[in-house]
Formats: C-alpha cells, structure tokens, sequence
C-alpha cells in the first residue's frame, strides 16, 4: 500500500480511514518489532494496540522525513521501552524470570518460546542483548536500511555498523543450520 | 575476512512467532475514553457524583452564576468564520472546533529534545541544527519554558515547539514536557496556504508546582499586516503576546498567560494597528469561535503588510495608490510622513491625505516589527462652502494633528493661484511652508512643529499671490 500521500495530508483528511489502512498495512510489524524487544506475546499485544492509538492521535505531526514504516517502528520501540521501564514490567515480568533462572529451571521465556514455535534463528536473535537485537531484527526482518536504522535509533551510523557485525558474527557461531558467507 | 550466516537472516525474514494473528481494536481507539477500566470507570463515577451533589448544594443556595451560552453565536459583523486549518462551513466548524490548536504533552520525549545539552544549548555552545530557540520564559529558578522552531522535512517548514526545562541534582537542565505543533504543511508560503489568514493558533497547558495551571500559545504570524496579538477576558484583563521573529525573517508569536487568564473562557484577537481586530478567537477554555476579517474589505492604505511598511520606511514602496510626498527621520527614532491616496477617479474628486509615524518596537532583538499609527482626512479637490470634507478654504485644505510628540500641521493647495503658503506663530513671525507636487500636479504641505512647543495650535495659516498679496 502506497502511503506517499500521508507526506502532503492537510487538515480535513479522514483520519480513520488511514488508520484502517495503516493497521492493515503494518500491525504485523508493529507486533514483531514489539516482541523482539519485549519478548512477550501478551505485552507485544498491547503495545500494538497502544502504538496504534498513537498513530491515530499523532498522525498530524507525521513530517514525511521517514517512510511511514519507520515512523511506526519508531514509535513502537518508545512505547516498548517506555512499558518495559513501567512497574508494572518490572514487577510481574522481570521478577517471573528472575524466579525460574533461580531454580534451574529452563526460563520462562526459553519455555514460552518453545510454545511458541519459535525458529532457531529467532530465538537465538532473542538470545542477544537488545542493542544488537533490534539493530539485527530491524535490517534482517523488516528490511530497513542501515541508514534508515541509524535515524530510527538516534546512532551514529558507525554505530550501527558495529552493533551489526558484531550481532552477525555472534549468531552465526550459533547457529547450526544454513550456510556461511564470507564478508560483511 | 569475516563470516555470518546468510540463512539466518533469510530466516529472520519470517515473522517470529509463525502464525500469530494480530488484532487491533480499531473501536477501542476512536473512542478511548472505552478504554478506561472499570475501576477507572469507578472514580470517575465517584468524582461525577461528587461534583452533581457540590452543584447542587451550590444551586440550593442560590449563589451559581449560569452565565454559559450553548446557544450557536451568530458570526461577529465584519467577520467570517476562519478558513485557516480548514473551510468547513459553520455547522461543521462549530461541532470540532474545539479540538482546533489544543496540544497534547508528547507522551515519547523526542530523542533530540531529551539528549541535548540544555545548559550549553541556552549558553550558546551547544549548537543544534535546524532548531532554534526564539523565547526563554523564566518560570522560576529550576524551570524554564522555551519556545523554539525545528526545521522540518519537505513537507512542512517549521514545526514549533514549546519545551518546560528543569534542573536536575546537577544543576542541568533536563526536558521535562514537550509540546509541538506542525500548523501548516506543504510547499505554499505561509499566507497562501492560509487563504489571507491572520495566524495560526495552538496552545497548551501544564500544572505549575503551586498546582495552578499555566497555559501557554503560540502561533506563525501568517499575515503581515498583523501586528498585535492580544489576549483578555470578561473582568478586562488584557495581555499582548510577544512578537517574534526567526532567523529566516518568519513572524511568529508566543505568550505565556498569567495565571488570571490561563483559567476561565478568554478571547484572543489578532490586530492592526490602524484598523483593530482582524481575528477573534473566543475559547471556553478550548476553541469555541473563530472569525476573521477578509482583507479585500480593507482599503489599501490600512492593509499595507509590514513588508510594504518597511519598504515605506526605507523609502522604496512602489504602490499604485499611495504616494509618498515627504519623509522625516525624527529626534526619538521614529519617521513621519506624508502619505496621499487618490480616489482612482481621472480626474480626482477627493484625495485621502496621511501623516503617518512609524516606528520599530524593539523590546526584544527578534522582535521587531514597524508600527504605523496616522491621521488622516478626506479633502475634496474643488472647494464646496458647508461641505463636511472641506477644511479649510478654497485656496487650500489643511488640518492639524498630534502623533506621539509630534505636532503638525498638512494640507493640499486648491487654487493654482496660490504661490506660497505662510505659517503665522502666536507672535505674527510667518514661516514659508514649502510644497510637495503629486503625480497628478497637485500641490501638498506639512509642517512639524518642535518637539512639546505648547502654542503650535495656535498657529494661523495664510495664502499668498504670486505679488505676496493675501488670498485668505
């Protein structure tokens, strides 16, 4: 779906009907950026549906200085790190974790992907801190490029070159199926 | 050389968890007050009911003031109902004007905004591009409103942006609220896109520590004829926001109201200082009405934008209406001059003669605008004895004026027979007055009058022949 025309929208557009048109176009997005970060399916859930009541209120101040996908992406990743630094995150969340790690127990998000039918490659993107994470996920699942990546985080390209390589290299020891490419 | 593993990302490709179907509740967001939850729903029930029993109890006792209209107020004479932000007619404006410039706090602090060095952006040493500080208002010690533009994208221009600042433990500021608001987009000038609007308005709102709400506004300048924006309400209060300017030569204006008028319905005007309102925008709180006045029924002397005054005060204004016959440069800054605007009647039946002041308001460097104030009158050019536009005699038309300090004294000559035109004091010494000729021939004067000399109304004017014999 072409949104080119959200760059030049003027006052008086109908507001819901891009809104159907940008949940159609981008919810599953929107859910898989959220989860890489959260991982977690319920809370990915409601970030979604909270990223998706932020587009309809800020839609407005959409300046056209990104794709649209970017711009939900971005602000999908404020709403999840803003949820993840609420108490309530802490709390239930971290605190769940933290619990079952103790007891020598598989964790509960290694379990919850196992439910979850994860692919071996996404839980070992999952594995990876958050940094390299979402840098790897944002160029590898959503196909933005390294410079889009460098806006959408507020990083120096370099950074993001770094932050790359170094998610790349650490998989790709992991790894155990597919084959290996030589270069960067 | 290094390696990584192409299938992985190919497998990345696919969405993490297969299958998952996600669903966004599109009615829960069209209508979020539905997404309270039900013990939100409770206190909110609890608070309603508290505030039915403390009207009832007021009522009871007969000291509420229903002094709320809901009725539909007809358009003010003279206005038409705003056509910036949107043409819809009446009936459809009335219903959402209230959500019209109202600004919301940015929930997600703007990486840009929350990472600056505050301290050494308002030092001067931190430089950020695109973004410019246009106003500091010092709310107290540890926390500062500012009022900025960034540069946006080719969408828009400028988006504004009023950022509250306060000091953390170490004394550096840190972005606490931000509000921002992109008025106008697209590629057209601001006054094209705003179809001869006035200005744009947004404004926004924060609780200060004492628990009173501050409210602030802030608007482009779409027009340059405006020059004042004022604010008041139903006791009288007024107060005048302050005129800005960016770098680029952009008016822009911004106010932080006092606490009497940040609570309470108010009505903002946008003004002229020759004609008054051209804007009225009344608020119950948010918007309610909003008019303006269409510059076609404004005649061409008090619609002269503030581009033209400057060019008027550096002496290049080319108009096809106006002449400017003389231009003083005064002791206390200002210029005074000789304006005159024919009827575009061949041949001329009247003349519109101007003595204008200008001068620049410079309470702040980025703050300056010309400010025209004048007097003016009508003269018909053949004399009629009894005729109200005829001062004067029919030899010459003249009348007196006081502007700021200045006193003067200006008029045309009817009668070619007229050679010179002497300007008699209190004591009988005369003063030749020199003239000034028109395009079309005609001849015109004025005469300043030493700053605070008391007896220059008493001043007496006469006519002389070319023999020096009196005409008048």
């Amino acid at each position: 779906m072409d949104f080119t025309y959200l760059n030049t929208l003027a006052g008086g557009y109908d507001r819901e009907q891009v809104l159907h048109d940008l949940i159609h176009a981008y919810r599953h997005d929107v859910w898989d950026y959220a989860f890489s970060i959260t991982r977690s399916v319920d809370l990915s859930d409601d970030i979604a549906q909270d990223v998706f009541l932020k587009v309809y209120e800020k839609l407005h101040t959409f300046r056209g200085e990104a794709s649209i996908k970017s711009w939900l992406l971005r602000i999908t990743r404020n709403v999840s790190f803003n949820r993840m630094k609420s108490g309530f995150f802490r709390r239930v969340l971290l605190m769940g974790e933290m619990r079952e790690a103790g007891a020598g127990a598989p964790s509960a998000e290694k379990q919850a992907m196992d439910r979850l039918q994860t692919s071996e490659a996404w839980q070992l993107v999952l594995g990876l801190p958050v940094k390299q994470r979402e840098v790897l996920v944002l160029h590898a699942h959503h196909e933005l490029t390294q410079e889009e990546i460098a806006k959408l985080l507020h990083l120096p390209l370099g950074t993001v070159k770094s932050r790359l390589h170094h998610a790349r290299l650490k998989l790709a020891e992991r790894y155990r199926g597919g084959m290996k490419h030589e270069g960067v | 050389m290094r390696e990584y593993n192409v299938d992985l990302e190919q497998a990345l490709r696919r969405r993490p968890v297969p299958g998952k179907q996600v669903s966004i509740s599109v009615e829960s967001i069209l209508a979020p007050r539905e997404r309270t939850t039900a013990w939100r729903k409770r206190i909110i029930y609890a608070f309603a009911a508290c505030a039915v029993v403390i009207s009832v109890i007021f009522l009871s006792k007969d000291v509420w003031m229903s002094g709320s209209d809901m009725g539909t107020v007809p358009p003010h004479e003279g206005y038409h109902a705003s056509n910036n932000e949107d043409n819809r007619t009446f009936p459809m404006k009335e219903k959402e004007a209230t959500a019209l410039g109202e600004l919301q706090p940015d929930q997600e602090m703007d990486a840009q905004l929350a990472e600056l060095d505050w301290n050494g952006f308002l030092e001067g040493s931190t430089k950020v591009a695109g973004l410019e500080l246009l106003h500091r208002e010092v709310i107290n010690e540890d926390r500062q409103l500012l009022f900025m533009t960034r540069q946006g994208g080719d969408d828009y221009l400028y988006e504004l942006l009023t950022v509250e600042i306060k000091k953390g433990q170490s004394e550096a500021y840190k972005v606490s609220t931000s509000f921002s608001a992109i008025p106008l987009k697209g590629p057209k000038t601001y006054e094209q896109q705003a179809d001869n609007d006035w200005m744009t308005y947004n404004w926004g709102s924060f609780r200060n520590e004492d628990g009173h709400t501050i409210r602030f506004a802030f608007g482009f300048v779409l027009n340059e004829r405006l020059t004042e924006v004022r604010f008041s309400n139903k006791a009288g209060q007024q107060e005048s926001a302050l005129q800005l300017s960016q770098s680029n030569g952009q008016r822009l204006w911004f106010k932080v109201l006092s606490s009497e008028l940040s609570e309470g319905p108010i009505t903002i005007e946008a003004l002229n200082s020759l004609t008054g309102d051209l804007m009225l925008i009344e608020t119950d709180g948010r918007i309610k009405h909003r008019y303006s006045k269409n510059v076609q029924n404004m005649n061409s002397f008090s619609a002269l934008s503030q581009q033209e005054w400057r060019e008027i005060a550096s002496g290049a204004l080319s108009h096809p209406y106006l002449e400017i016959l003389n231009q003083v440069n005064m002791q206390d800054g200002s210029q005074m001059l000789l304006m005159v605007d024919d009827d575009r009647i061949t041949p001329v039946q009247t003349y519109k003669i101007y003595v204008v002041n200008l001068r620049e308001e410079s309470k702040h460097d980025s703050n300056k605008i010309v400010i025209p104030s004048s007097l003016g009158v009508s003269a018909n050019v053949n004399f009629a004895d009894g005729s109200l536009a005829g001062k004067g005699n029919e030899f010459f038309h003249y009348a007196w004026g006081a502007l700021y300090e200045h006193a003067f004294v200006f008029g045309f000559i009817r009668d070619a027979e007229v050679a010179k035109l002497q300007l008699m004091d209190p004591k009988g010494e005369p003063l030749d007055l020199p003239f000034m000729t028109n395009e079309q021939g005609d001849r015109f004067f004025v005469h300043y009058f030493p700053t605070n000399k008391s007896d220059a109304f008493d001043c007496t004017i006469q006519a002389l022949d070319e023999s020096g014999n009196v005409l008048s």
